[in-house]
């Protein structure tokens, strides 16, 4: 903004003095008149608002009073406070068995690649509400021999064919007569003249 | 249960009317700083008055919010502002504007000066019109009923280094402006 021909040294007060005397300007008379008027045209609050705008306490027993009653309908039907989220529970044996699978030392020939995702594998390691997986003492013995074992060496196996066996006969075999069956009536002495 | 209601319900609104009368004393103490704060803007009387009234107005429908004095012309003087800005915005009335009157310097001087101080005061307003909106609120908040510090702080909800140092912003950028 260009200076106007008025333009003159200005003092912190003289400014101040101006700026004042700028805003000195005062309302009309009838100004606070109108405001009063005005909220007088404003809709008055029915006793209903009147109550809800004011009764904070009301609200909070009507909180106070819907908490209570879930509460008790916990009380009076135990079952529903019975079902609660699954829950794993430690074993002794496997907490015991954990801290020395972690322990041992992973052969040296498996590289790993760095993670591109650490987020993912740090939200992994620290997610601790996931289930437990429960391994018994002979797996982990195991999976520890295993990751303990020296690396596989692969060896070359040579071929070799199986010759046709021929079938050998099949053995006869002869019931022998039982004396329950002669003691029976009904049934003949022996059961060779039948059969011939 | 009738009996009882009826009593809770003229219990509140008895409460209703000493709301309205807490209404009443805020509204002689700070109808003239709303005024002015939307004078500042606007620069219009009339409008001014409409926009403080609109501030009024809505200051009412929330007074229940409001009654502590000091939260209360802070909450006043920021709307004032901000209804004074969008009424501008929307009505683009500069051009309309009153000139300025300058009635306490122009009692005994000569035609001459008058013209002289009017040609001034509208240069200072051009002046605090050019000031980034932050600096301006300020500096008139400073400029009405001679706020100080302190005080200026309490109506805007600001720390009281703040509004220094930008009072003092305001002042080297009018300075500047008008030398």
């Amino acid at each position: 903004m260009k200076p106007g021909p008025l333009s003159r040294p200005v003092k912190d007060s003289a400014l101040d003095r101006e700026i004042e005397a700028a805003l000195a300007v005062n309302p009309s008379p009838e100004f606070v008149s109108r405001i009063r008027s005005r909220i007088a045209k404003e809709p008055e609050p029915s006793a209903w608002t009147v109550m809800w705008n004011h009764s904070r306490t009301v609200q909070w027993v009507l909180f106070a009073t819907v908490v209570i009653g879930v509460s008790l309908l916990g009380i009076a039907f135990p079952r529903l406070r019975q079902v609660t989220p699954l829950e794993t529970v430690p074993s002794p044996q496997v907490s015991a068995m954990l801290p020395s699978v972690a322990e041992a030392e992973l052969p040296t020939n498996i590289h790993t690649l760095p993670s591109r995702t650490p987020q993912i594998r740090m939200s992994s390691r620290t997610n601790m509400n996931e289930p437990e997986v429960l391994i018994s003492a002979g797996e982990t013995n195991a999976i520890r021999r295993l990751l303990n074992a020296p690396p596989i060496q692969w060896v070359e196996l040579q071929t070799f064919s199986i010759e046709p066996k021929t079938l050998l006969e099949t053995p006869v075999m002869s019931i022998p007569e039982s004396e329950e069956f002669r003691s029976q009536p009904n049934m003949p002495a022996t059961s060779k003249g039948d059969n011939q | 249960m009738y009996e009882y209601t009826e009593r809770i319900t003229e219990a509140l609104l008895s409460m209703n009317q000493d709301l309205k009368r807490e209404f009443e004393t805020r509204l002689a103490e700070t109808s003239t700083l709303a005024f002015r704060v939307a004078y500042s803007v606007l620069r219009h009387s009339e409008n001014a008055e409409d926009v403080a009234q609109e501030a009024f107005a809505k200051a009412y429908a929330k007074f229940r919010h409001l009654r502590e004095r000091d939260r209360f012309r802070a909450w006043l003087v920021r709307t004032a502002w901000r209804t004074a800005i969008d009424r501008l915005r929307s009505d683009r009335r500069r051009t309309s504007r009153e000139s300025f009157q300058m009635d306490s310097i122009a009692t005994q001087a000569t035609p001459a000066d008058t013209v002289l101080e009017h040609e001034r005061a509208t240069q200072l307003w051009r002046a605090i019109d050019s000031l980034p909106e932050k600096l301006r609120l300020v500096i008139v908040l400073a400029g009405i009923e001679e706020h100080d510090i302190h005080e200026v702080a309490v109506l805007l909800g600001l720390p009281e280094g703040t509004v220094k140092s930008r009072l003092f912003l305001a002042r080297q950028r009018l300075k500047e402006i008008l030398q």
